[in-house]
């Protein structure tokens, strides 16, 4: 995973696990039953793991760049 | 995040953390519920008395009794299970002693009214430091436990003004 996929795939947990949660208790409180966040919690926690853990392809649009390779120095100096 | 792992570790423990503040949240929402919500002990009594006896020094009395409660308001999503009890109170001395008679589990998917009739006591009325029972005048009262799924445990009870007394025979029988 690159750089901007590990952020991206943070985000993405960050906000499915909250909101999954969030809805989750509200609507167990209205319901009276705590079971309700669990299932909900548990939800979000299991897509987050599908989403988010497998290096995914859109997770590698920004491959690093990395420099040219620098000869090898002991070759360089044979050759000279 | 550059590794399978540490993705994984990442969101097990997050989604850990949101839950624990799923669950505080949930235990926070119900303070203050027992003040305003309390079971009534509709019937607490003895129904029939069956011995007093000395054993070894010590005196032990049996009996049977009726309960009639509906513990439904103790109960929220907050609550696991209350673990009931009948306790009987008398005085030695000027001091109170408390002896459980009788105990209950009552989950939250149980049925949450209790009608026990002429119920066998499961533990015995016994003066454990070997005091006198005969002639004792015992009030019987229901406490219960609430068992939170996230929290401190508190205990309610029945209102002592409620409760039903009798009195202990003044010889042995």
């Amino acid at each position: 995973m690159d750089y901007e996929g590990q952020k991206l795939a943070e985000l993405i947990f960050y906000i499915i696990i909250l909101t999954f949660g969030c809805i989750g208790w509200v609507i167990g409180y209205f319901q009276e039953d705590f079971t309700v966040v669990f299932q909900a919690w548990l939800a979000g926690v299991v897509l987050s793991v599908i989403l988010c853990v497998p290096d995914w392809p859109f997770y590698n649009r920004h491959p690093i760049k990395w420099l040219e390779s620098v000869p090898d120095r002991r070759q360089h100096a044979k050759s000279s | 995040m550059h590794t399978v792992w540490v993705r994984l570790n990442a969101v097990v423990f997050f989604g850990l953390t949101v839950l624990l503040g799923l669950s505080c949240m949930a235990a926070l929402s119900k303070v203050g519920h027992t003040l305003r919500q309390r079971p009534v002990v509709k019937k607490l009594e003895m129904r029939k008395f069956r011995s007093l006896k000395s054993h070894g020094g010590v005196d032990r009395a049996l009996l049977s009794f009726d309960l009639d409660v509906d513990l439904t308001p103790a109960f929220h999503w907050n609550i696991k299970q209350l673990f009931v009890y009948v306790v009987a109170i008398y005085e030695t001395n000027g001091r109170y002693n408390q002896v459980v008679l009788w105990d209950k589990i009552v989950e939250a998917g149980d049925s949450k009214v209790l009608k026990e009739k002429n119920t066998f006591i499961k533990y015995p009325l016994v003066d454990k430091r070997g005091g006198e029972l005969r002639g004792k005048e015992v009030t019987l009262q229901l406490q219960w436990d609430h068992m939170p799924i996230t929290g401190l445990l508190h205990m309610d009870k029945q209102p002592l003004d409620t409760s039903s007394k009798f009195f202990l025979p003044t010889e042995y029988q």
